[in-house]
């Protein structure tokens, strides 16, 4: 085991192999607010990725509903139940990571979901967390009954729990933009990486016999374009793009933005120590008990923050850029009411305004008598 | 007189027959009909080999069943839990295996059997085959080290899977052998064809070995230079054939004493070792999650 420094757990911690971060690290925001769950990215993923035999179970990118909704079923329980609740102290997590409380024997501390647990991808869809009882009306956030959406893909982890797990290293992760994949030559289908996943983000192909998970759309991303689930999202609430180094902070990197500057993006579970690289901008009508469970201590400052967003041109402008382009954006600036979106060179790829223009209509429509359904 | 232990002019177990000339003499001389009748059938039963012969034999059958097998003394080996590499199983499932050898001068072949209440050869999410496999040092005067070789100490390893056996027997299985229910609307096969789907299993396209379509032999052999460095032989000459008998596995694992470059090259006459693992499928065993032995000698009979 190796001393290595996890960021989001504020502390080093133990890992199987030295730290090596990658050259860039790929990265996502997934807004929560924005999802409705039309699992427009699950059938673009599934289209592209995993139509083959075998994988027919396979949701390399999912959308559950928090609190009853998983795929697996009971993935962040299990989760959960293993590590105990999670502690943390001054925004250090005190507790142990999935590799530092692995039983005797194991590299990771993990299970392994049966074909049961995988059978249900859209258990307890749109269940809210309890009865709404007649005459209930919801007038202030967060809600006292409540649902929320939990888009999830492979975190492609700074330090992934299914590389250490893999007794043959077929398991790597690419030094030139941090994409975690399994290699399909090398795999001998003993699915330690699937046990080992805590975010279950490693699949075992029942025809191939190998273990198979999310590759980012590495064939996109090398030609500068973000993931098939983040492009065809038609709620816009994600962007992909590259994190910067835990000591650097870029301004005007989307991602170094909302993650390190305005820090309204967080990781989920951050305390299995994974060092997750997908992170999750929390759904302000959730109870924050919940929310700081699922997203660590941070939860208050980020909801408190997004809230603000209409009197934040520099958020505001951002978050308007997501699901603008189908490239990767690099960096972006806000300037008299517009958001411009760069490339790597620099090179502008989308403006957007931060204010659409409207217009609105008399409730009352003179001409034909009538009342108008809709008057912007 | 049970035919486990019937003799012919080829059996190789001249030692065993003169133990139980002298012996069954001695028991007759003091115990009545029925008292020698039952005698025999153990004194018969040949002395526990102190190490593992590969004895000459005609022919070599493929058939763990077959009496040139079953007649043959069992070598028993003890199996000790893998716990020097993670990750390891919780606890030892198999504690025992027997193995018989024969050779022909041209291959070798190894019996094995041991015990096990579960038949497991499907080859899916969390369900694990039931496997045995045979180490042997790459040089066979060499000490190479019994953790799946080291540095510039390969071993070869001859892994037979009940999954692979499977695919001999029934044709390659697959998730509808796993999930007969499942259904599957649109799968790219009948779209496009066999070759053209090939693209949808990277596995396929990338060779991987677990993904082959079309095995014939339920041995593969491989090549390692210590934990986690297992890789299939380009050049696949190791074949097999396993059978549940419900009360657990006899396989047979049979390659050539000459197998060809980086495997193991044996002859008549001369003592390698050898080193043994099982995996019980049922209790979760792959990998590293396995029981294990230590190397022992292999007299390879001139």
């Amino acid at each position: 085991m190796a001393d290595v420094f996890n960021w989001q757990l504020g502390r080093d911690m133990q890992y199987p192999y030295q730290a090596e971060r990658p050259a860039r690290q790929i990265a996502w925001i997934f807004d929560t607010n924005k999802c409705i769950a039309c699992q427009t990215c699950t059938v673009a993923c599934k289209s592209t990725w995993t139509s083959g035999t075998g994988q027919e179970y396979m949701l390399w990118n999912n959308v559950e509903t928090k609190p009853f909704g998983f795929f697996p079923t009971g993935w962040d329980v299990e989760l959960l139940n293993l590590l105990g609740p999670a502690k943390w102290e001054g925004g250090v997590s005190t507790g142990n990571t999935v590799f530092e409380s692995a039983p005797a024997g194991e590299r990771v501390n993990g299970w392994l979901p049966t074909s049961e647990h995988w059978a249900h991808p859209n258990i307890g869809e749109d269940e809210p967390s309890g009865p709404v009882e007649r005459g209930t009306y919801i007038d202030k956030l967060p809600h006292d009954t409540w649902f929320s959406y939990l888009a999830r893909i492979c975190n492609h982890c700074t330090y992934p729990a299914c590389l250490a797990a893999c007794p043959r290293q077929a398991i790597y992760k690419r030094p030139e933009d941090g994409i975690v994949l399994v290699d399909q030559e090398r795999c001998r289908g003993y699915q330690e990486c699937v046990a080992a996943c805590p975010y279950k983000k490693v699949m075992f192909n029942n025809e191939s016999r190998v273990s198979e998970k999310c590759i980012a759309c590495f064939p996109k991303i090398e030609q500068g374009i973000q993931p098939q689930c983040v492009t065809s999202c038609i709620g816009r609430i994600r962007i992909a793009s590259f994190i910067s180094a835990p000591e650097t902070v870029n301004p005007q990197s989307p991602i170094d933005f909302l993650v390190k500057v305005r820090k309204v993006a967080l990781p989920l579970y951050p305390q299995a120590g994974t060092e997750p690289n997908v992170y999750y901008i929390p759904p302000i009508h959730a109870p924050r008990e919940y929310l700081r469970q699922m997203f660590g201590p941070n939860v208050d400052e980020a909801v408190e923050t997004y809230q603000q967003i209409a009197a934040d041109d520099e958020l505001l402008g951002l978050m308007m850029l997501f699901g603008s382009t189908e490239r990767i954006m690099h960096s972006f600036a806000v300037k008299d009411g517009i958001a411009t979106g760069y490339d790597e060179d620099g090179t502008e790829l989308v403006s957007v305004p931060l204010r659409e223009p409207t217009f609105i209509r008399e409730y009352f429509d003179e001409v034909h008598n009538t009342y108008r359904q809709n008057i912007t | 007189m049970t035919s486990e232990h019937e003799q012919t002019p080829d059996a190789p177990q001249a030692v065993s027959r003169r133990s139980f000339l002298t012996k069954a003499a001695g028991a007759a001389a003091v115990g009545t009909t029925l008292a020698v009748g039952i005698g025999l059938r153990e004194l018969t039963r040949p002395e526990p080999p102190t190490h593992l012969v590969a004895h000459r034999a005609g022919t070599i059958p493929l058939d763990p069943e077959d009496r040139a097998w079953t007649r043959l003394a069992k070598w028993p080996v003890p199996m000790l839990l893998q716990n020097l590499a993670t990750p390891f199983a919780p606890e030892l499932v198999v504690p025992e295996i027997s193995v018989r050898a024969l050779h022909n001068g041209d291959q070798i072949a190894f019996h094995i059997e041991w015990e096990d209440a579960g038949e497991d050869a499907i080859d899916a999410m969390a369900r694990f085959r039931d496997a045995v496999a045979v180490q042997l040092p790459v040089d066979p005067a060499a000490n190479a080290a019994v953790t799946m070789g080291a540095t510039n100490q390969p071993v070869h390893i001859m892994q037979w899977r009940a999954a692979w056996q499977a695919d001999v027997d029934l044709g390659r299985r697959g998730v509808k052998d796993a999930f007969p229910n499942m259904y599957h609307d649109a799968p790219p096969e009948a779209l496009m064809g066999e070759e053209a789907a090939r693209q949808f299993y990277p596995a396929v396209v990338a060779g991987n070995p677990m993904a082959r379509r079309d095995r014939t032999s339920p041995v593969d052999d491989l090549i390692a230079v210590g934990f986690g460095s297992l890789t299939t032989h380009e050049e696949q000459t190791a074949n097999g054939r396993g059978v549940f008998t419900g009360k657990g596995w006899r396989v047979v694992i049979i390659t050539p004493l000459q197998p060809g470059a980086d495997k193991t090259r044996l002859s008549p006459g001369i003592t390698t070792s050898i080193a043994f693992a099982v995996w019980n499928g049922g209790a979760g065993n792959r990998g590293a999650r396995k029981q294990w032995a230590n190397w022992s000698p292999l007299e390879i009979e001139t």
